[in-house]
């Protein structure tokens, strides 16, 4: 009977500390929620993110399954989008597929996150000749096209899934720093961050607890839409033959292996291509509804 | 009030403007150009001046919140301009600042208990069990109640905002406090209510106030001695009475006779109205600053710059005015405030 009371003024004592957090959140879900396209973005994300966890429960079909008497079959009651080129079951290998694009995607996102908030918040909070320094480099990056440089560094380093990766993340990071590196520029010039200097903050606490937290919104929205964005440019590096080889579960190149067959067997490359429209759908619709809870001019 | 507790020498803080292909510093603005004055322990000093005059600048160089160009600031007669890092860490236990604007000052996203907190967390008592007494206390002295502690800044009112900015100046039990217009944010309403609180935590804990501001009321209720800037430089320092009852610089006098009084009935004696706008402090006039618009101009006024003397009683004076014989000198006009209001007959 005590412990149940004490329990309970526990979780009132908890309550009562972080009213204000709940408060705030609350009021972040509700105008997400407002939103119906955004509401669409994060049930394709979420259930997204489901199939590629739960592919093996899923997929209809073993990884890697082929029968070669069903090559280009059309869709059927036991293949539900038909047979690959190979034999493979179309459906199965868009479930496989998914984990793949979730993979590259989370990858991606997290090195450009991490090295673009390092040398963005480096650059703006020293300034002088290190912002001079680390920008000039993210311009080098920034001058190249974009799906070119991908392609340079991929045929340098052999093609294969781990290589794309690798690539896109080289690529990306850059237009991260940047903006990173605008935010800091603007936030640092709050009174706040003065506060904490003359209160004999170090400069390591005034990044991590005053800068960041501050001008991290801009880069969670980024992020989200990017994942779509960097789904696509794996399909598509897959797609002229880098990355997965052919057969592989992937949905580029599934759209490639297709694509002699475009006529006879349109199957083969639209479902994979639907696949990665939705997804990356998505994600942009996900990424406006956060743009809006997140975007301190929209708030309040 | 015994010895000074702050003493300002020649304090000078120029920017450099940057121009020409190579970005070589081709001029410099003069926002602070050779300011002297000394605070005593335990009192007010008033700084007053119009927008862009350099009073920010004077009280952000003393925090050493930026770096000045020359001159020596002295705490406790220990030179804190050549201090390095950890020494100024140390110092800013005693020395705060409250700005202007209470809304930009308070990090949106931190807990009201994590903003008063953080002096205490950077400065050695993260593991200290007393930390949130000790926090709810500074709360309760700014005349807040516990039930704030949990919450975050853009649930309060200005005033409120303002209370939290005092309180974490106060956390560290400074005893220099650098109050750059303060209230100048709020609703006269609020600002008296502050202007208040901050007496009493002046007596309760033996405060010496910077109090930096343009609206001479408020210097004039707070202070216990003024100082008046022009362009980067003091033109007269006085006691608060003395320098409201017997201005000496044309500056002052324009300045105090455009105090605005809030009784319809009172008659200006006259107003003073400026010719003109104040110079670029890029290249400000030569001789006297204020020659370019003083009424009283004389010739010396454009060649030789005036010098800062004691005029007597410790009031400070920077005109050629006061070398005249005492019967040739302008004669300071008495500002019509409410104490020396007239009964109407009309």
């Amino acid at each position: 009977m005590e412990t149940i009371a004490k329990k309970q003024s526990f979780i009132n004592r908890w309550m009562e500390k972080n009213d204000s957090r709940i408060k705030e959140w609350r009021h972040s879900v509700r105008l997400f929620f407002k939103s119906p396209l955004a509401v669409i973005g994060l049930i394709i994300v979420i259930g997204f993110i489901l199939v590629a966890i739960f592919a093996p429960m899923l997929a209809p079909y073993p990884l890697n399954w082929r029968d070669f008497a069903l090559q280009n079959a059309a869709p059927s009651d036991a293949h539900l989008l038909g047979n690959e080129i190979y034999g493979g079951d179309i459906f199965s290998m868009i479930i496989w597929g998914s984990r793949t694009s979730l993979l590259i995607g989370f990858f991606v996102v997290f090195v450009c996150v991490t090295l673009g908030t390092l040398v963005g918040v480096i650059a703006a909070y020293y300034g002088g000749w290190v912002d001079e320094a680390l920008m000039r480099v993210t311009d080098i990056f920034l001058a190249f096209p974009y799906l070119v440089l991908c392609m340079v560094i991929v045929a340098a380093l052999g093609s294969g899934l781990m290589n794309v990766m690798i690539a896109m993340a080289i690529v990306s990071w850059p237009s991260y720093a940047r903006l990173i590196r605008g935010q800091v520029l603007s936030i640092k010039e709050r009174n706040y961050i003065e506060a904490a200097r003359s209160v004999g903050a170090s400069d390591w606490r005034i990044m991590t607890r005053h800068i960041l937290p501050n001008s991290f919104s801009p880069i969670i929205v980024q992020s989200t839409m990017d994942l779509g964005s960097i789904m696509i440019t794996a399909a598509a590096l897959s797609f002229i033959g880098m990355g997965a080889g052919p057969g592989e579960a992937e949905w580029g190149r599934m759209i490639t292996d297709g694509q002699s067959q475009l006529l006879n067997a349109p199957w083969i490359s639209t479902f994979p291509g639907l696949a990665i429209l939705i997804v990356c759908l998505g994600f942009n619709l996900f990424g406006d509804g956060l743009r809006d809870i997140l975007d301190p001019k929209m708030r309040r | 009030m015994t010895g000074n507790l702050i003493e300002v020498k020649n304090l000078k803080k120029y920017y450099p403007i940057k121009g020409g292909i190579f970005a070589k510093t081709v001029e410099y603005v003069k926002a602070v150009d050779g300011v002297s004055f000394t605070i005593k322990e335990g009192e007010t000093l008033g700084l007053v001046g119009e927008s862009g005059c350099g009073k920010t600048t004077v009280g952000r160089a003393i925090l050493r919140l930026i770096e000045s160009t020359d001159g020596q600031v002295l705490y406790k007669g220990e030179d804190i301009l050549k201090y390095n890092k950890e020494q100024i860490r140390k110092l800013r236990q005693n020395m705060q600042i409250v700005f202007q604007d209470p809304n930009s000052s308070l990090n949106p996203r931190m807990l009201v208990k994590d903003i008063i907190a953080e002096p205490l967390i950077v400065n050695g008592m993260k593991r200290d069990p007393n930390r949130e007494t000790r926090a709810v206390e500074l709360l309760r002295a700014v005349g807040m109640s516990e039930n704030h502690y949990y919450r975050y800044p853009h649930e309060f009112s200005g005033g409120q905002r303002q209370r939290i900015c005092i309180a974490r100046a106060l956390a560290l039990r400074p005893k220099f406090i650098v109050l750059d217009e303060p209230t100048s944010a709020l609703d006269v309403s609020v600002q008296s209510q502050i202007l208040n609180m901050l007496e009493d935590l002046q007596k309760e804990y033996g405060l010496t106030y910077l109090f930096i501001s343009h609206n001479l009321i408020v210097v004039r209720y707070l202070s216990d001695r003024v100082a008046v800037m022009y362009l980067g430089k003091i033109v007269e320092l006085s006691k608060t009475e003395e320098l409201f009852d017997n201005p000496r610089h044309p500056y002052t006098q324009a300045l105090l006779s455009a105090i605005a009084v809030p009784d319809p009935e009172v008659k200006r004696k006259s107003r003073i109205i400026l010719e003109g706008d104040v110079p670029t402090p890029i290249k400000p006039p030569g001789g006297c600053r204020f020659h370019t618009r003083c009424k009283h101009r004389m010739d010396i006024c454009d060649k030789v710059e005036p010098e800062f003397r004691d005029i007597g009683g410790e009031h400070f004076v920077a005109c050629h005015l006061m070398d005249l014989p005492k019967e040739k000198q302008p004669v300071p006009i008495t500002v019509a405030t409410p104490e020396s209001k007239q009964p109407s007959t009309s």
